[in-house]
């Protein structure tokens, strides 16, 4: 195993190689820095140039512009609050108060860090994984799977701000907007009231950018003041207290990192799951759970270090199975059918250099992405300085576009004025969001898995081993969160 | 805005909670009915997920109306000290960064979203070039204070950017507008 990780290595570093990398980082962070194009994007656009490519030179191509995606995503979260990608959701929850405090360097220099940390663990999750992870995939049914997608929709009532009941609604009302469409088992339209346009049902993109974006917008617009207010420290200094931040709370992002590359593994979960369970453990086992939400560095980092880590988790399933974990990964499984390469025991025998290649590029993309954009970080924390009105025109092209690009269509620009509309809405009457963008992505993944479940095993599914445990965690964290609620409410109704 | 009315000692948030309670409530319960028509198959989840969510709102509408009540009781004990309620689970946290929605004048909200409004409008007749340029013309002119040189330089560059980014570089085409497609 050792000469292969070897082997992988040496032939990653090679000069073609390395360039090739170096364009796929260029062209992964101009596209995850823009709101709505998201790595499949990049990738679609790259995959005809990896004809002739040899197996090696294609993913450090093609992997380098996907993790790269992830983490510059986060750069566009952190400084204008709207999403680069929607993996990177959780990042605008804490990273963008700290730029309207100032420390959008910190921010950013803390993001960018905690990716590298999370894209490391993947790795090494990934070469631990090697040898056992056949026999733990295995264990794995429909039911399991639908146990798991309930977990993720479970840590709402620790997202949400002080009400389980209202992070309930949301996530309940953000499923039911995941079942706007034509029904995959019964070819049934379900909520499209005669509109062609909802066949398709809700582009989740459109949703995350108009949740997250909107509000942002107009705050600027009523505003009329910067995004940073006050004298904001966004110099060298800051960068580096961002890196060390990353340190000083290694635990937080290990606990992240793993949850990454954990759930990452699960076919269409992925990162827009692993990004809030990660999220909400780090804010149900802090000692600070006040501050999330408002500019908390441990939020920041829960968020940032999952982010590259569920990449390395998706690609597990696929290496071993020929089994996409996201749209991402698909993609680059089409690049393995290209370079002629089937995914399944092979790349863990035959071709265990390339498998090691592939982990050696998401690890080497991260540190060559960090370097790049050290020096920019300083110039990209300015624009916290610009006032609003010149930043809103800006902006508003940024989302209209994002939006538009998903799928070339006005339809999801309308969708994303009115997810924008909510938005706004929710942050002025203390709604959450989160569980409600939670419910969008895991309403099509839990239906799927729930039909599955029931057409295999009848209701006896609900007796197997691992969905008891996953049952038993759900009752834990909901007792826990009651628990708290109910304890700060006896606090607040005590006399002093 | 989250001053309390003189009758009913209600606020604006509180208002907009029974509100937004009662529109979801709707929703479900709609959702709920719609589904009974559907075959078994397309059916037993979306019933299963509206009418959660609808128990989950009249929860919410009991906790609401518990709520009211004792603080009326509590109102009515000491009417002096409305502060001193109890707070319940539900109630809004802290503001912070959202109070710029609660706060701003109604002739900023109003010129904010008519801004927002003619930006939608000019997209869906002209398409996104000419949009940029009029409404960066317009908006940085008339709302941002800029100068007609500065507004121009602004919306010239801002088109090329994007010309450049998304028709040149990534190939992608860009929404044309009723006028133009």
């Amino acid at each position: 195993m050792i000469e292969a990780a070897l082997s992988g290595l040496l032939q990653v570093v090679s000069p073609y190689a390395l360039s090739l990398m170096l364009i796929g980082i260029v062209i992964g962070f101009v596209v995850g820095i823009l709101p709505g194009l998201g790595g499949p994007v990049a990738l679609a656009l790259m995959l005809p140039f990896t004809f002739g490519m040899t197996p090696i030179e294609t993913f450090c191509f093609l992997l380098s512009t996907m993790v790269v995606t992830t983490t510059a995503g986060g750069i566009t979260s952190i400084l204008f609050g709207i999403p680069g990608e929607a993996t990177a959701a959780a990042i605008v929850l804490d990273g963008h108060p700290m730029a309207k405090q100032g420390e959008a360097g910190r921010a950013i220099g803390a993001m960018l860090m905690a990716s590298l940390l999370g894209a490391v663990i993947g790795a090494i999750a990934i070469v631990l994984s090697i040898p056992i992870i056949r026999p733990i995939v295995l264990a794995f049914g429909p039911p399991e799977f639908f146990m798991l997608t309930l977990v993720g929709l479970t840590f709402i009532s620790v997202l949400s701000d002080g009400s389980m009941t209202k992070g309930l609604i949301m996530a309940t009302a953000g499923i039911l907007v995941a079942l706007v469409g034509i029904d995959p088992q019964t070819a049934v339209p379900r909520y499209t009231f005669g509109l062609l346009e909802l066949w398709d049902g809700i582009s989740i993109v459109a949703i995350v950018i108009g949740l997250f974006g909107g509000p942002q917008i107009l705050e600027l617009m009523l505003s009329k003041s910067s995004i940073a207010t006050g004298t904001a420290s966004n110099d060298v200094r800051g960068i580096w207290q961002g890196f060390k931040d990353s340190f000083i709370h290694w635990n937080v992002v290990l606990r992240a990192g793993l949850i990454g590359a954990g759930v990452g593994i699960v076919p269409g979960v992925g990162g827009s799951v692993a990004q809030f369970i990660a999220y909400g453990h780090a804010k149900q086992t802090s000692r600070e759970p006040e501050k999330f939400g408002k500019g908390s560095m441990e939020g920041l980092l829960a968020a940032s270090g999952n982010n590259n880590a569920k990449d390395g988790g998706a690609l597990i399933p696929m290496i071993s199975f020929g089994l996409p974990g996201s749209v991402s990964t698909a993609i680059v499984l089409t690049a393995f059918l290209i370079v002629g390469i089937t995914p399944g025991p092979a790349m863990l025998t035959e071709h265990l250099d390339v498998t090691f290649a592939m982990i050696w590029v998401t690890i080497i993309a991260n540190v060559i992405v960090l370097l790049i954009t050290i020096p920019l970080i300083k110039p990209l924390s300015r624009v916290t300085l610009v006032s609003g009105p010149l930043l809103a025109p800006f902006l508003l092209v940024l989302v209209v576009l994002g939006a538009y690009a998903t799928h070339n269509s006005m339809h999801d620009v309308w969708v994303m004025l009115a997810a924008a509309a909510i938005g706004v809405l929710c942050q002025r009457f203390n709604w959450p969001k989160v569980p409600l963008l939670l419910g969008v992505v895991l309403g099509e993944i839990c239906e799927r898995y729930f039909f599955l479940s029931h057409s295999l095993f009848g209701w006896d599914w609900l007796s197997r081993p691992i969905v008891i445990g996953f049952a038993v965690i759900m009752a834990f964290i909901f007792f826990r969160a009651g628990r708290q609620a109910w304890l700060k409410t006896r606090q607040q109704g005590s006399p002093a | 805005m989250t001053d309390k009315t003189q009758k009913t000692g209600l606020t604006v948030d509180d208002y907009a909670e029974w509100i937004i309670t009662i529109f979801v409530l709707a929703v479900m319960v709609s959702a709920f009915v719609t589904a009974l028509d559907w075959p078994q198959y397309a059916a037993i989840f979306p019933l299963m997920i509206s009418g959660f969510g609808s128990a989950l709102l009249c929860l919410k509408l009991v906790q609401m109306v518990l709520v009211s009540a004792r603080a009326g009781h509590v109102a009515g004990a000491e009417p002096a000290n409305s502060a001193d309620r109890p707070v319940a689970d539900d109630e809004p946290a802290e503001k912070g960064m959202d109070s710029v929605f609660a706060t701003s004048p109604r002739v900023v909200w109003l010129e904010t979203l008519l801004s927002v409004t003619i930006f939608f409008a000019l997209l869906t007749v002209a398409g996104i070039e000419a949009t940029i340029f009029v409404f960066c013309l317009v908006y940085l002119t008339l709302v941002a204070r800029k100068s007609i040189l500065f507004s121009l330089i602004y919306a010239v560059l801002l088109v090329g950017v994007v010309y450049l980014m998304f028709v040149v570089l990534l190939t992608l085409p860009l929404p044309k507008g009723l006028l133009f497609s």
